[in-house]
């Protein structure tokens, strides 16, 4: 297929996805405040699930879950305990992969 | 592959999980050409999906990572992932399986596997293979280990944004793939497509308000235990706490004539076990029960890890709990009489509660194979003493889960039997010549 045909189909493509891609484009941003919020939190020190849950207004389960994929993609690191919970710490700009 | 290309195999493998592998490896072994149909975008199956194995404690992804390169390297096996058998009939003497095969948006032969667009997608989305307790990406590989390590986009979740194009060195994204359809020509098939575990758990079988965030699978708590899982350790999703009081909870839809599976699912006693002892390993000071009907330690050295289980504290409560409700805390909290204490009906709490649910076949063969269901809905086994292999389609034999609930051990043993059948087919369609 030539390097034109492939962008027109391209174009037509995202015309038929439209809806899902608005659903999908407006589900990424939300993540990308979130992440930003967590980041913003973990600056200022190390924190359990519960106390970013709590600071952000967020579900402790959402909290955790965003935290696992920080850590997954390299922008979180566990650090000391604190009674039943473990902190989480962001890792230095210049080591994380994301 | 060009549309409606055929190709020819001495024996299809339908499903690429442990017992598929086995069997498709015994046949390649043997100097058979082997063509193993996999619906998932890694072959593996459940097994690379586990933390550990019972009795022994081997480490299941060391076991299956090996048997799974050993197939991907083999000369005479052919893999074909993200593909689904469409239909399969005995045509002339041959099994003719028409396949699709599901576009994975990339381009497999350009792909490296560098997850650079992985890392580049901002859309994230709940990581089943990890139970769902972390996120992956739009496009992404399933995990570490998969092969053939090729990035996949899920197409639901993608927003076209781009950035996997711009990153990708080697300009594998392909959004324009479509679904193909080819066909496959063998003279054997053997049939291993496996269980899943009963999802649509109805709250009347465990009282209301039903499951929480700290009730999960035994299939979670594999991830939960396993090296590489979502949190690296065995922390309750719902808050991240290390939970202090662990409970399973067995039969949660097997041996049940009210949810239609009167069946014993097998492998859930031995599981919730193995489980109860990595999480003493791994949390020593948790409280560990296990609520049980009876417990079915049938196989070699089973019953002696019952016991090991029991001297290392872990409790066994005869009871079939209810759950009903959970405190301000979290916790799960648990009503049950207790068959053998006695002093009628008692509630507890626990941190976490794992649910041994039912095995389900994987694999409805209705208007696909023409093989037959059994009242259950795994495969038919016409002699299951004789031949617990051979379906009643000829020259079609089956194994592992997909015959009904069977553990690691029983599931590879019978995928050499399936293997040795299929190959005693072969010799004898060739006038007595093996491969």
């Amino acid at each position: 297929m030539q390097d034109t045909e492939r962008k027109e189909a391209l174009k037509r493509l995202k015309q038929e996805r439209k809806e899902a891609i608005k659903v999908n484009a407006a589900l990424a941003n939300q993540q990308k405040k979130d992440l930003g919020r967590i980041k913003e939190r973990l600056a200022q020190g190390p924190a359990t699930t519960l106390e970013v849950a709590q600071d952000l207004g967020m579900p402790p389960k959402e909290a955790l879950w965003y935290l696992a994929a920080m850590r997954k993609y390299g922008m979180v690191m566990e650090a000391a305990k604190s009674g039943d919970y473990f902190t989480y710490e962001l890792v230095p700009q210049d080591s994380a992969a994301c | 592959m060009p549309n409606g290309d055929t190709q020819k195999f001495d024996s299809l493998v339908l499903g690429g999980g442990i017992a598929g592998l086995a069997a498709a490896l015994d046949l390649a072994d043997a100097g058979y050409r082997v063509a193993v149909v996999e619906q998932g975008a890694t072959i593996g199956g459940k097994m690379i999906r586990l933390s550990k194995v019972f009795p022994t404690l081997d480490c299941a992804s060391c076991i299956t990572t090996s048997k799974m390169a050993a197939a991907a390297h083999h000369p005479n096996i052919t893999l074909f992932t993200m593909c689904r058998l469409e239909e399969a009939q005995r045509v002339d003497g041959q099994v003719r399986a028409r396949v699709a095969q599901m576009p994975r948006y990339v381009d497999p032969a350009k792909c490296i596997g560098c997850r650079q667009c992985e890392y580049e997608c901002p859309v994230m989305v709940p990581d089943q293979e990890q139970g769902g307790f972390t996120a992956r990406k739009a496009i992404y590989i399933p995990f570490s280990n998969a092969i053939p390590q090729l990035a996949l986009i899920d197409r639901e979740h993608c927003m076209m944004c781009g950035k996997c194009s711009q990153v990708c060195p080697t300009g594998a994204v392909d959004q324009l793939q479509v679904e193909q359809e080819f066909v496959i020509e063998a003279d054997t098939m053997v049939l291993a497509t496996g269980f899943e575990l009963m999802t649509d758990f109805p709250a009347r079988a465990y009282g209301n308000p039903g499951l929480g965030d700290n009730v999960i699978s035994s299939l979670q708590m594999e991830r939960l235990l396993a090296p590489h899982g979502p949190y690296m350790r065995a922390l309750r999703p719902g808050d991240g706490k290390e939970p202090e009081s662990i409970a399973f909870i067995q039969c949660a839809g097997s041996r049940d004539l009210q949810l239609g599976k009167p069946y014993c699912s097998r492998v859930c006693c031995m599981y919730a076990i193995k489980q109860a002892m990595l999480l003493s390993g791994a949390l020593p000071l948790a409280d560990l029960t296990i609520y049980y009907m009876d417990i079915r330690a049938f196989g070699k050295n089973y019953e002696q890890f019952y016991n090991n289980a029991k001297a290392m504290g872990v409790e066994f409560v005869k009871a079939k709990p209810i759950i009903a409700g959970n405190n301000q805390g979290g916790s799960v909290v648990l009503r049950y009489e207790d068959q053998e204490g006695g002093s009628g009906a008692k509630t507890r709490e626990h941190d976490l509660v794992v649910l041994s649910l039912a095995m389900l076949p994987a694999f409805a063969p209705e208007e696909i194979v023409p093989v037959s269901s059994a009242t259950d809905g795994f495969l038919k086994v016409p002699q299951p003493k004789l031949a617990p292999t051979l379906t009643d389609m000829e020259g079609v034999f089956t194994c592992g889960a997909a015959a009904g609930p069977k553990d690691i051990v029983d599931s590879i043993a019978e995928a050499g039997a399936a293997a040795m059948g299929a190959a005693k087919y072969l010799a004898a369609r060739r006038g007595g010549q093996a491969a």
